[in-house]
């Protein structure tokens, strides 16, 4: 089973990408709602240190793609691009599995140029967590 | 028979019959005698005063001169006396079958009502009965394979009237152009009432199940969808596309090996190579 190559994950990658931080943005922007709502001006987006919006972005990027290759097998930028997370035997990863491989995709985003290299085209999460990201464009 | 000879009505067919033809043979027979014997006509002096023809008046005693009209007198009176008897034999035989005409009838009658009954009673009439359905099936049976011969005879020399028949000539020598030229098309859509039709449309109704059937909420669903699809299904081939080109690139320049599976070139694609 060969993998899907690297302008395709790339796509995907951009499409949550941009799904994540609307969220976030959309997130931060209610959260300076309320805060101006009761504590009054200025407006501003909330004072939270870097760190803690890294870590939690990563979080909220974890949560994310496990819970969407979990349920449906596919983020909705892989969905975009006609791609599916798969594991050997052809069926979605179950949630471990999921929590691994986005792990790796979290903590070494690197690791995605390695499919240039592998024959099967697999990336380094697709060798840490045992699965494959096909293509597999859904019939309209 | 009537006094004036002509055959009664009240008498069976077959004897009238019978009369008519002795009479006819009687006639023929002394038109010829007529002809033979060639009786001097009497003049009109000679009439007696009913009409009919005087007899001639009785040889004087003579000479051997006048022997032979004398003869042949004679002969003739002998002939009319043997018509005469004919005709007053037949007129007796025929009355007298007439008499015996009504009683014979009734006889018959009478047996055959008595056969009748006779039948009914005994198992006859079973047997007859038994044998008239056979008989009538088996005629039944001769007219439908009659029939059927008659039929498939026509139709064998029908096929073959048609077989021998050119129809191929016949179609060329028709010109279906110029019937079609004869006839005015437009005479005929004049004589078209379209109001009428018109009126017996209803087309409000009509107007009304035709945008009931026509969903426009699905027709734009799926104008929207297809195109939405379309672009979609554009961005997956076109980075798919690009995912080949770059494992090729990697495979081909950087680490100068074969292409790896399932990412082989597609022929047609340009700026591609085949493998040397």
């Amino acid at each position: 089973m060969t993998g899907a190559g690297l302008v395709s994950r790339c796509a995907a990658a951009l499409v949550d990408a941009a799904v994540v931080a609307a969220a976030s943005a959309l997130t931060g922007f209610v959260l300076s709602g309320i805060r101006y709502t009761v504590d009054g001006p200025p407006f501003s987006l909330p004072p939270v240190p870097g760190w803690a919006i890294g870590v939690g972005h990563s979080v909220l990027v974890l949560l994310y793609l496990t819970v969407s290759w979990t349920l449906v097998g596919c983020t909705p930028g892989q969905l975009v691009l006609g791609l599916r997370v798969v594991t050997a035997d052809g069926r979605p990863p179950g949630p471990w599995r999921a929590l691994v491989r986005a792990l790796v995709c979290v903590v070494l985003p690197i690791g995605v140029l390695w499919l240039l290299f592998s024959r099967r085209t697999l990336a380094v999460q697709d060798l840490v967590a045992r699965t494959v990201l096909v293509y597999d464009p859904p019939r309209w | 028979m009537g006094a004036n000879g002509t055959v009664g009505g009240d008498r069976p067919l077959v004897l009238r019959a019978a009369g008519r033809t002795g009479r006819l043979i009687a006639g023929a027979a002394g038109l010829a005698i007529r002809a033979v014997t060639d009786v001097p006509q009497p003049g009109h002096r000679d009439r007696t005063p009913d009409g009919w023809g005087a007899p001639p008046p009785p040889p004087e005693p003579g000479g051997p001169a006048r022997t032979a009209p004398v003869v042949r007198l004679t002969a003739a009176r002998l002939g009319e006396a043997t018509l005469g008897l004919a005709a007053v034999t037949t007129r007796r035989a025929l009355d007298v079958a007439a008499a015996a005409a009504m009683p014979v009838e009734a006889a018959a009658t009478i047996v055959v009502r008595a056969g009748t009954a006779v039948a009914g009673r005994s198992r006859l009439a079973g047997r007859v009965d038994r044998l008239a359905r056979i008989g009538r099936a088996e005629q039944r049976r001769n007219e439908r394979e009659a029939a059927l011969l008659l039929r498939r005879a026509w139709r064998q020399s029908v096929a073959s009237a048609v077989a021998a028949a050119d129809v191929d000539a016949v179609i060329r020598r028709v010109d279906l152009d110029a019937v079609v030229r004869r006839i005015d098309v437009d005479a005929v859509v004049r004589r078209v009432d379209l109001d009428a039709v018109i009126v017996r449309l209803d087309i409000p109704v009509l107007v009304e199940r035709v945008l009931d059937d026509i969903d426009l909420g699905r027709i734009v669903r799926e104008s929207s969808t297809g195109a939405a699809a379309e672009a979609v299904d554009a961005v997956r081939s076109r980075s798919a596309g690009a995912d080949r080109a770059i494992n090729e690139f990697v495979d081909r320049v950087v680490l100068r090996r074969p292409s790896r599976d399932g990412t082989e070139p597609a022929p047609s694609e340009p700026g591609r190579r085949a493998p040397p």
